[in-house]
């Protein structure tokens, strides 16, 4: 009994350094960029290495404010990633419904197809996607990016949602159905309160997802207007210079809203899946 | 309600995904794969594109640099895989513990992913740089090494480095969606196991691992297969150097396609990543198949 | 967006033709101006460039005030501005009017028909301002004007005063092997005092910069590219000579260690934090080098010309070019741009705004300039070379780059890397019929 009392405590503690090594592998490289956003260009770069600022000035965040409309760019990426987020989520849990849960023919053949905009190299779809919203006359808004990034970003919120779909026991939908309801109604009222911790995960994939993409704002959206953070941040750097500091300090301010998203989000998740269930 | 109005229901409610893909997906598709079978080239775009059969094909298997940039995206693909499988779990597991600061660590293990590929990248090569970046530094203060480790400039230590950047950036992403499976795990099922005897291991094989399978096949699908197109991280910390070393299949493409102008044969490139995307994305449609015929 | 813009426009241009038809009798000489319609120009340009293009359009605007230009910001690598280019291009959208392009991408745009003629706005007389070996890549096949330079930009060496007083040296070195000798005997010195210290530093990972180095080591000993029969010629034994250089300086440690894994912006960390004696780079680095925010060895930088080897000194041009849209709506008025751009003003601009070397020799005597680094520079501009100008010259680059990487890092000996260079390159010189 002493013995096994022990053992658990070694295997807790165990526990707990790993842990804490391990978040701090992931945070530290995080801390470092948070640090080279206070250092002059001399700090960053000096011989030995200087590990603090030497002073906590604002500067670089002011300047990359300055030099570039960064609060312009961030409302884009918002307004963008909101927009796809959102058509994603309501497409994909329709889709994914119909997948998981009626007898329709041919799913597999349609998840496969779906695939296929995931497996090809985003290159190959540039030209032919830049000439069709140059057809429709969306090149440089808003809302053609994100039309794009939806049909990037919803083979994978379909796959994943039809997963938790199917975690759904069929009881649940039955009772409903025996009180009279439709299928959009069992739709809504039902099953989407059940796998709410699902979309709610979905969500910030998606979310993040979007808002990391590059290489599609980069040449549907150059003007001023449209650009989006991620395009913005590479855009400090001159032809054969790179200010790494004023980056450092853009990036970070640009994670913010991000990082509150997940925050605000994360808690949802952890309510856990079958609260859900319960509450539904 | 009766069987046939809820399929008809079904096929409604993909009416949406299949107008996007129709719109979007359908025509660079098969542009894509009707290029790959032409002679088309920036340089001799006025004379459009040419069929020119296979021929595309028969010179990327006889490509030494396809298949230099094949073995590596394989090798990275398997590797990075399998590293932030485990450790997005054993981060799902801690995110799944309820301790004081669980929402602390939370976002800070989650932050990596906001940070956008281009940026980490950036990070990273600041990071490993040999003579001024922080790890030779922090090695060299520890007295651990004499010289300075060729992070990105020698072979194997940038595979190193642009797996250990790449996992850093995903072990997020893998360890969000485990989470999410994990909380489908009723405590009913495992407070029930703990007291027929089974210790912690077995309670995570017999009954944990079977119930998240569906949501990890899929994460673990996907991850393949955005792995193994894996460039822009890349591009940003070693262009594909030392020496080719660290060339991946995309890069490769992107390479032809917009850097030669050749986008025939970027095309034909694109395509292989394609068709082995496809037999990994199938080979893991097994796994969650047995859900598909309900 | 620009659709509607459009609408716009020409319903402001019916007023104002409505407005001139009714006033016409009282106005005079500036009525050519009033008549003409307004026009919107869109120019794609170089990012984070300290407002050079906006002082640019504004000079521009002033003096044609019925045409305005909206500039874009391409991205900045080298590489996303060809994707982003090409892209457009492709589309055959006219989204571009007037851009920037890199100076080794002409032969190839011109060849797929993307850039507008432009010999009609230049007499024989203005062509001649350019600094000629800048303009040798201009011209298509067909003798059409393509492309004229925005401004170009150098290999300089840029040099420690300090440690070469404190080893006696009078100046910086004039040929590589004086360099060479020079780094030997400051990196023993220095080490002897517990100072880590790269003799020399430069951006050798493989990309572009690798390519340009190399080329000027090859140049500087009496290489060619290619012989008049348009054969690949970097095998002979002048490329292997200049090679066997660069080699030099890797056997002898003088290299800074991370060289092969860094480009331009890394090279200039070291430089900067004083980690090295010499330094290739651009104009750039210079400035930056001497700028105390930038640099813990500010007050003791120089400059100077790339040491010669045998056959004297080379330098790339890295030069960007203004070119315009085959797609364009306004042909006219994106040309008058162009040559805006590329003309007196538009090259002061570049050079006081963001210290970028003009392609006429007579904008270096400006006296906005006068002291300037830009001034100072005026030698080494003069000495700059094109590299090889081909449509298919991305891919040779290419397979320099892997070569010289294997030469560097000891993987095979100058000799064979230099043979197989050219083998390959010959190669596909063959299959394209490219000479």
């Amino acid at each position: 009994m002493e013995r096994k009392h022990l053992n658990r405590k070694v295997s807790k503690i165990g526990m707990i350094i790993f842990s804490v090594v391990f978040v701090l592998l992931i945070i530290l490289p995080f801390v470092w960029l948070a640090l080279a956003a206070f250092k002059n260009m001399r700090e960053l770069y000096a011989s030995p290495v200087q590990i603090l600022p030497s002073s906590l000035s604002l500067d670089n965040f002011i300047e990359a404010f300055t030099v570039q409309p960064m609060a312009q760019y961030i409302l884009n990426s918002v307004i963008v990633s909101l927009v796809s987020t959102v058509l994603i989520i309501v497409i994909g849990c329709m889709a994914s419904f119909s997948l998981a849960r009626t007898k329709i023919k041919g799913k597999r053949l349609i998840l496969l197809l779906l695939l296929t905009i995931t497996l090809l190299p985003p290159i190959t779809l540039l030209n032919p996607i830049y000439l069709m919203m140059s057809k429709m006359g969306l090149l440089n808004t808003r809302i053609g990016l994100a039309l794009v990034l939806v049909a990037i970003e919803l083979p994978s919120a379909v796959w994943y949602l039809m997963t938790f779909f199917q975690t759904i026991p069929d009881t649940i939908e039955e009772s409903a159905m025996i009180d009279g309801a439709t299928i959009p109604q069992t739709f809504v009222k039902i099953l989407l309160p059940v796998v709410r911790p699902g979309i709610f995960t979905i969500s910030i994939m998606t979310f993040i997802n979007t808002w990391n993409n590059y290489i599609f704002p980069l040449v549907l959206n150059p003007t001023k207007d449209a650009r989006v953070v991620t395009v913005a941040l590479t855009m400090y750097s001159g032809d054969t210079y790179t200010p790494w500091n004023l980056i450092a300090a853009a990036a970070i301010v640009a994670s913010i809203p991000l990082i509150i998203m997940v925050l605000a989000i994360q808690k949802r998740i952890i309510s856990g899946m079958m609260d859900g269930a319960v509450k539904g | 309600m009766s069987n046939n109005q809820r399929t008809k229901m079904g096929y409604l409610f993909l009416i949406p995904t299949l107008i996007v893909f129709l719109v979007f997906i359908a025509y660079p598709v098969c542009s894509t794969i009707y290029l790959s079978f032409c002679n088309y080239r920036t340089q001799t775009i006025t004379q459009g594109a040419t069929f020119t059969g296979l021929s595309n094909y028969i010179k990327m298997f006889q490509d030494q640099e396809m298949w230099t940039s094949l073995v590596f995206t394989l090798k990275f693909t398997v590797v990075s895989v399998i590293l932030e499988t485990i450790l997005g779990m054993l981060c799902a597991i801690i995110m799944n513990r309820k301790f004081k600061g669980n929402g602390f660590v939370c976002a800070m293990i989650l932050i990596p992913w906001c940070i956008p590929t281009i940026v980490s990248g950036l990070m990273w090569s600041y990071i490993f740089a040999e003579s001024f970046g922080v790890v030779n530094y922090l090695l060299s203060v520890a007295n651990i090494i004499q010289d300075p480790i060729k992070w990105l400039s020698d072979g194997n230590w940038a595979f190193v480095s642009v797996i250990y950047a790449d996992v850093w950036k995903t072990v997020p992403y893998m360890s969000l969606l485990l989470l999410s499976a994990l909380k489908t795990v009723s405590n009913d099922y495992l407070e029930a196991a703990s007291l027929d005897g089974a210790g912690k291991a077995r309670r995570f094989f017999s009954i944990v691992l079977p119930n998240i399978r569906p949501v990890m096949m899929v994460a673990i699908m996907f991850r393949t297969i955005q792995s193994f197109r894996i460039y822009d991280l890349i591009r940003v910390m070693t262009n594909g150097g030392p020496q080719g070393s660290t060339k991946s299949l995309t890069m490769y493409a992107m390479e032809q396609y917009f850097t030669y102008g050749n986008m025939g044969y970027g095309a034909a490139l694109a395509v292989l990543t394609f068709v082995i995307s496809l037999i990994i994305a199938a080979f893991f449609q097994e796994g969650v198949k047995n859900k598909l015929e309900v | 967006m620009k659709r509607l813009l459009a609408t716009f426009l020409s319903a402001a241009m019916v007023a104002s033709l409505a407005g001139c038809a009714g006033s016409s009798d009282d106005t005079t000489g500036a009525s050519a101006d009033g008549e003409k319609e307004p026009v919107t120009l869109t120019f794609y340009a170089n990012p984070s460039d300290n407002g050079a293009a906006a002082k640019v359009v504004e000079g521009f605007e002033a003096e044609y005030d019925w045409i305005d230009v909206e500039i874009v910001e391409m991205p900045s690598g080298t590489d996303d501005r060809k994707t982003t280019l090409s892209t457009v291009f492709q589309a055959q959208d006219d989204s571009i009017d007037v851009c920037l392009i890199d100076c080794t991408w002409p032969d190839e745009f011109i060849g797929a028909g993307w850039l507008a003629d432009m010999s009609d706005v230049y007499t024989d007389e203005e062509l001649d301002e350019f600094i000629p070996s800048t303009m040798d890549i201009c011209y298509g096949d067909d003798g059409g004007l393509y492309a004229t330079p925005a401004y170009i930009n150098v290999g300089v060496l840029v040099y420690r005063t300090d440690l070469l007083e404190k080893y006696g040296y009078d100046g910086p070195a004039e040929t590589w092997d004086e360099l060479i000798e020079q780094c030997n005997t400051i990196v023993a010195g220095e080490a002897a005092e517990g100072n880590d210290i790269a003799g020399y530093t430069s951006a050798w990972k493989e990309f572009e910069g690798l390519t340009c180095c190399a080329l000027e080591f090859m140049w500087d000993y009496g290489a060619e590219f290619s012989d008049e029969d348009g054969n690949c010629t970097l095998d002979s034994a002048e490329a292997v000579e200049g090679l066997t250089a660069m080699k030099t300086l890797v056997d002898d440690g003088l290299v800074d260690a991370g060289i092969r894994s860094y480009v331009w912006t890394d090279s200039q960390a070291i430089f900067n934090s004083g980690g090295a004696v010499y330094m290739r780079d651009w104009p750039a680095a210079y400035q930056s080098a001497k700028d105390p925010e930038n640099s813990s060895v500010s007050d003791s930088v120089g400059v100077a010309a790339l040491p010669s080897g045998s056959d004297g000194t080379y330098t790339t041009n890295g030069g960007w070019y203004a070119a315009v849209s085959a797609y364009s709506s306004h042909p006219e008025e994106a040309k008058l741009f162009a040559k805006y751009l590329s003309g007196y003003d538009g090259m002061l601009a570049y050079a006081t705004e963001n210290g970028m070397l003009p392609a006429r020799l007579d904008v270096y005597e400006d006296e906005a300039l006068e002291g300037s680094a830009v001034a100072e520079l005026l030698p080494i501009a003069d000495t700059c070379k094109n590299r090889p100008s081909s449509a298919y010259y991305s891919e040779y680059s290419l397979i320099i780059q892997s070569s010289v990487a294997e030469i560097l890092d000891g993987t095979t000996d100058v000799e064979t890397g230099a043979a197989e260079m050219t083998e390959a390159i010959q190669q596909l010189m063959d299959e394209y019929g490219d000479s």
